[in-house]
């Protein structure tokens, strides 16, 4: 070894320094955000398979694809509703986008997906869970019009109705169904409250593991909001029953950051 | 080595982990310090990136006797995408820090480590990460191959030339050829 091959290694032998504060923390987000990222992928391609399956089973024939909602956009199947066949589920009351069992998404999600889901009574927004706990009180904002959706899933034989917080009101809709014509999306259509409505519920099986969700009917669930950063919602099992409140990141993902 | 089969996606309170990166934080921020060429911000994000690669995989990988070499490759592997997107890009030189000299001694060592950073910075990335495999972890030429993913051939010319480029480099910048210096770097 050379004179200087020894000076490079023990140049570099000494050129150590302290790691940088807050290594771990980083990692961790890092980890938040692709455990986010996969999750919806891997949701965005199961629903686009449990979206086609009920569509299909009622004689829908495919064609060419619309746009959809921004997430589902790039992974939906080609569809085209047929005059003939209603285009949206029946809705309880005017103003109400009905899901129940008939209408299902059920898929897998990752194992852990409790941990980045929100919980409200007997239902689950999955994935949902923002960064940071948002400030109470935080001002809403809005801006451009967005469709989205979000995987939601309510405890078999349970039922509940998610609505957007009376402040809210006039900047969120939940969609009772996706373009396929490539029609923009508007506050005009869909309705403000969501009602879910479980499958039966049955005996539990046993080894089912935790990502297939057992107990759970899934729905993968269009929005059109002009909401930035959080959108307010309430859960309630019952209309006399006192609201859950929640608040999930919009489209920009910016709530509690 | 290779990250093979789906990501086990684990819980965030992991401890084991928590200790790992404790114990062999600084050494692999060393390491990225030397593979970006002094650029710090780079060496965290390079260093952050193989954590969170490896903490997807913790399960698996905390059944190892030593985990640190598999962080290792995930590090080397990261410097080499990150060389790749630099390619139109080409790095600008480490620019001039301040230091405080403190002690004499402490001023060679911190001197020295200057000199080296800035020589780092003028080579091609894969010049720097061999010499950074051969004379900072010690591997062999075979061991680093593996790891870059070449033939020891390529190994041993880009030592040649790494070291040609690298000594003329530090050579220009300070008064005399750093290997020939006496009392440089001291071993205490």
């Amino acid at each position: 070894m050379t004179d200087f091959e020894r000076w490079l290694r023990a140049a570099m032998a000494t050129a150590a320094e302290p790691p940088p504060a807050g290594l771990l923390d980083g990692v961790r987000r890092r980890h938040r955000r692709h455990v986010r990222r996969v999750g919806a992928a891997c949701v965005a391609a199961v629903a686009a398979v449990g979206i086609a399956a009920p569509l299909v089973t009622k004689g829908i024939q495919a064609g060419p694809a619309g746009t959809g909602p921004a997430r589902s956009a790039a992974s939906s199947p080609p569809v085209t509703i047929s005059p003939t066949v209603p285009t949206s589920p029946p809705r309880t009351a005017p103003g109400t986008v009905l899901r129940d069992c008939q209408s299902n998404n059920n898929g897998t999600l990752g194992s852990n997906w409790k941990a980045d889901s929100v919980h409200a009574g007997p239902v689950w927004f999955i994935y949902a869970r923002p960064r940071n706990n948002p400030p109470p009180g935080q001002r809403l904002t809005t801006g451009k019009l967005t469709a989205s959706a979000m995987v939601i899933a309510v405890s078999n034989g349970r039922a509940a109705i998610v609505t957007v917080a009376s402040a809210a009101g006039g900047d969120f809709r939940f969609l009772a169904s996706f373009h396929s014509n490539g029609e923009p999306y508007t506050l005009a259509e869909g309705g403000g409250r969501l009602k879910l409505v479980g499958c039966p519920a049955g005996p539990a099986g046993t080894g089912i593991p935790a990502s297939y969700a057992p107990g759970l009917t899934m729905f993968w669930q269009g929005y059109v909001t002009d909401l930035r950063g959080c959108i307010p919602l309430e859960v309630r099992t019952s209309p006399a029953s006192p609201p859950i409140r929640v608040a999930l990141p919009a489209a920009d993902g910016g709530c509690g950051s | 080595m290779s990250e093979a089969g789906p990501p086990d996606i684990i819980g965030l309170d992991d401890t084991s982990f928590e200790e790992f990166v404790a114990g062999s934080s600084a050494r692999l921020f060393t390491m990225a310090t030397l593979l970006t060429g002094g650029h710090r911000a780079e060496a965290e994000d390079l260093l952050q990136g193989a954590f969170e690669r490896a903490y997807r995989r913790w399960r698996r990988i905390s059944r190892r006797a030593d985990p640190e070499p598999y962080v290792r490759q995930i590090l080397v592997n990261a410097s080499v995408d990150r060389w790749r997107r630099l390619r139109r890009h080409p790095e600008a030189p480490l620019a001039v820090t301040g230091f405080d000299p403190g002690t004499a001694d402490t001023a060679a060592a911190v001197a020295d480590r200057d000199l080296l950073l800035r020589g780092l910075a003028t080579l091609p990335p894969r010049q720097r990460a061999v010499l950074v495999l051969r004379y900072f972890e010690d591997l062999s030429e075979a061991r680093t191959a593996t790891m870059l993913g070449c033939t020891v051939g390529t190994v041993k010319s880009q030592t040649a030339r790494g070291l040609a480029r690298l000594r003329e480099s530090v050579g220009a910048a300070g008064d005399q050829d750093p290997g020939t210096r006496k009392g440089t770097v001291r071993h205490d």
